[in-house]
C-alpha cells in the first residue's frame, strides 16, 4: 500500500468529525436557532446576533482545531 | 471624482502590473486549468475567499442586514460551514485530483462514476447555472461606478463603464488562466478581506464613538429570527444555510479551488486561515449594516449602506477605499467564473468528444472565456429585470450536484444510474418549483425550492444504489479509488481524457 493509499484511507479523528456534525446541528436545527430569536434580556447584546456570533465561532474554532490535530 | 476614480485607476493598475511581472507561460492544460497544483495554504485561503465573496455582498447583504436585521447572518454561518466542508472532502479529492490529473469538477464525476458521458452533463449544468452570476457580477460593478460618481453619472453608463473594465480585466484571466486568477485573488483577497475587515472595524468604532449607535435604538423587528406564524415559516433559515453550506463546493469556480493546491495539507491550513478571517469578515459587515441602519440616508437607500457610511465616516478617502475593496472582490469573483467555465468547455464538453491535444484545449478554454466575457458583457448592458430570478433558479438548479457529489466522495455504494436519475430530476424539479415559489415555500415551513428537489435526489440516488448494485469488478475499482484494496487498479475508461 502506498502512501498516497493510506492517505485515501485516512478520516478525520472522531472528535472532530463529531465536532463537525455538532457545527451543523448548531447552526441549523431549527429548535435551537428558534430559541434564540429576539432581543433577549441581555443589555446592549441582542440574543440573536449573540447567538450568531457564538455560532460563528463554535465553527471557526471546529476548523482550527481540526487543522492543528492533522498538523 | 478624481480622488475615486483616481483609487479605482490605480489599483487596477497595481493588479495588472503584478499580474504582467508574474506572467510564466503555461506548460500544458494542466498548468492552464489548474495552475500547475503548485499553489500553497495562504494562496488557496486568499484564492478561495476571493471567489467565495463576490463584491455584490457588500451591497446585497448589507442592505439586507439594514432591512431584515439578523436573518442576513446566515451569510456567515454558511460560509464558515462551506468551509467545513471544503476541510472534509479536500483529503480525497485533492488526491483524487493529483492521481488521475483531474483538472475540472465533471472530471471527479467521469472518474467516481465510471461515467465518461456524465462530463458533460455535469460541465452544462455548472456553465449554465454560473453564467447569470457572471452578468450580475458586472452590474453590480454599474453602482460601484454610480456611487464613487457621487450619484451624478447616468446609472446606464456607470454600468457600461463597469462592463468595460471587467473585459479589459479578462485579457490577463484569458492569458494566464488560473495561474492568473490564483496570483490576482491574493493581492486582491488581501485588499478585500483582510484591509476589508480592518476596515470594517474601524467603521463600527466610527458609529459606536461617533454617531452613538446601537443594538438598543434599532427596531425589535430586526432581532427575529423567522418562526412558526412568521411569514417564511421556521424551516427557512435552515434551508438557506444548509443548502448554502453544501452548494458552495457544486459551483464550478469554487470546486477547482480544490485542485490548484499544492498538497492535501496546504488545503487544510488554507481552512484554518479562511476560517477565521471569513468569520470576522462577514460577521462584522452584518454588525456594521445593522448598526448603520438608523441613518436617515441609510434608510432611505439600504443597498448603499456600504458607500454612505465610508463617506460619512471619512469622506472621498475612503468612499475610495470603498470602491477599491468592491472592486477587488468583484474581480476576483468573476476572473474565477470564467476562467473555470472556459476550462469547462473546453475539457468537458469540447474534449469529452473529441481527441484535443494539449495545445488546442487551452485555445478553445481560452477562445471560450472571450466568448463568455462579451456574451455576458452584452446581455449586462441590457435591461432584463427576470435575470436575478434566472440567477436564483439557476442557483437551485446547480445545488442538486450535491448529492452524487458528496456521497460520491463519501459513500462507495452510490452508481452512475443514481447520478443521473438523481441530479436531472433534482434539477428539472428544483427550477419548476423555484418558478411557482422563487424564494421559499410557504406550505412547507419555508423551505426553498432546492432543498425539497435535493430530497428526492437524494431518495432516486439510494434508491439506484440499491436497485442498481455494482458488479465486481465495479466494486473493486471503487475500493481501489477509496484507498481500500487489494490488488486493483483504476480502469483507464474511468480517466479523465
Amino acid at each position: 500500500m502506498t502512501d498516497e493509499d493510506s492517505e485515501l484511507g485516512r478520516s478525520l479523528p472522531i472528535a472532530i468529525r463529531v465536532w463537525f456534525a455538532l457545527d451543523f446541528i448548531v447552526c441549523c436545527f431549527p429548535p435551537i436557532y428558534l430559541a434564540f430569536s429576539g432581543r433577549g434580556s441581555l443589555p446592549g447584546m441582542p440574543l440573536s446576533v449573540g447567538y450568531f456570533l457564538a455560532a460563528g465561532l463554535f465553527v471557526t474554532l471546529s476548523i482550527v482545531a481540526a487543522w492543528r490535530m492533522s498538523a | 471624482m478624481l480622488v475615486t476614480f483616481g483609487g479605482l485607476a490605480a489599483f487596477f493598475a497595481i493588479v495588472v502590473i503584478y499580474l504582467q511581472v508574474s506572467y510564466r507561460r503555461d506548460k500544458d492544460f494542466g498548468d492552464y486549468a489548474v495552475g500547475g497544483r503548485s499553489f500553497g495554504a495562504f494562496f488557496q485561503s486568499m484564492s478561495f475567499l476571493n471567489t467565495w465573496y463576490p463584491g455584490a455582498i457588500f451591497i446585497a447583504f448589507g442592505g439586507l442586514a439594514v432591512q431584515a436585521g439578523v436573518l442576513s447572518f446566515y451569510l456567515l454561518l454558511y460560509s464558515l460551514l462551506t468551509i467545513v466542508v471544503m476541510y472534509a472532502i479536500s483529503n480525497r479529492v485533492w488526491l483524487w485530483g493529483k492521481r488521475f490529473d483531474l483538472y475540472t469538477q465533471p472530471d471527479l464525476f467521469a472518474l467516481r462514476y465510471d461515467s465518461k458521458n456524465i462530463r458533460p452533463l455535469i460541465g452544462v449544468i455548472g456553465i449554465v447555472s454560473q453564467f447569470p452570476w457572471i452578468i450580475l457580477g458586472m452590474k453590480a460593478l454599474g453602482m460601484l461606478f454610480f456611487y464613487m460618481a457621487l450619484t451624478r453619472m447616468d446609472f446606464d453608463i456607470a454600468v457600461l463603464l463597469g462592463v468595460v473594465l471587467l473585459v479589459v480585466r479578462q485579457f490577463w484571466t484569458v492569458q494566464m488562466g488560473m495561474r492568473g486568477v490564483v496570483i490576482s485573488d491574493m493581492v486582491q483577497g488581501v485588499v478585500s478581506y483582510i484591509g476589508g475587515t480592518l476596515l470594517i472595524l474601524g467603521l463600527i468604532g466610527w458609529l459606536l464613538i461617533s454617531k452613538n449607535a446601537s443594538f438598543t435604538s434599532l427596531h425589535t423587528a430586526l432581532f427575529s429570527i423567522p418562526g412558526i406564524g412568521s411569514k417564511q415559516g421556521p424551516l427557512y433559515l435552515f434551508a438557506l444555510i444548509f443548502t448554502g453550506a453544501l452548494g458552495g463546493w457544486c459551483w464550478p469556480g469554487i470546486f477547482v479551488r480544490l485542485f490548484t493546491a499544492n498538497s492535501v495539507g496546504a488545503m487544510k491550513k488554507a481552512a484554518a486561515i479562511a476560517a477565521p478571517i471569513s468569520f470576522i469578515f462577514a460577521g462584522a459587515l452584518i454588525v456594521l449594516s445593522m448598526l448603520a441602519a438608523n441613518i436617515p440616508a441609510v434608510a432611505k437607500a439600504p443597498d448603499a449602506v456600504w458607500f454612505i457610511v465610508n463617506q460619512q465616516a471619512g469622506g472621498l478617502i475612503l468612499l475610495a477605499a470603498a470602491g477599491i475593496i468592491i472592486l477587488a472582490s468583484t474581480m476576483g469573483n468573476i476572473d474565477g467564473n470564467i476562467q473555470s467555465t472556459g476550462a469547462q468547455v473546453a475539457n468537458d464538453i469540447f474534449g469529452n468528444y473529441i481527441d484535443l491535444s494539449e495545445k488546442s484545449k487551452v485555445v478553445i478554454a481560452k477562445i471560450s472565456m472571450i466568448v463568455i466575457t462579451l456574451l455576458g458583457a452584452w446581455i449586462a448592458t441590457l435591461k432584463m429585470p427576470e435575470l436575478f430570478n434566472v440567477a436564483v433558479i439557476g442557483y437551485q438548479g446547480i445545488i442538486q450536484l450535491a448529492v452524487p457529489q458528496f456521497l460520491g466522495i463519501f459513500w462507495m455504494k452510490g452508481n452512475k444510474q443514481g447520478a443521473w436519475a438523481g441530479t436531472i430530476a433534482g434539477f428539472v424539479i428544483a427550477v419548476a418549483l423555484t418558478l411557482y415559489y422563487p424564494e421559499f415555500i410557504g406550505p412547507l415551513w419555508g423551505v426553498t425550492s432546492g432543498f425539497v428537489a435535493l430530497l428526492v435526489n437524494l431518495a432516486i440516488y439510494i434508491g439506484c444504489a440499491y436497485a442498481f448494485p455494482h458488479t465486481n469488478s465495479e466494486a473493486r475499482r471503487i475500493r481501489s479509488l477509496f484507498g481500500a484494496v487489494e490488488n486493483t487498479t483504476v480502469t483507464a475508461g474511468s480517466q479523465p481524457m
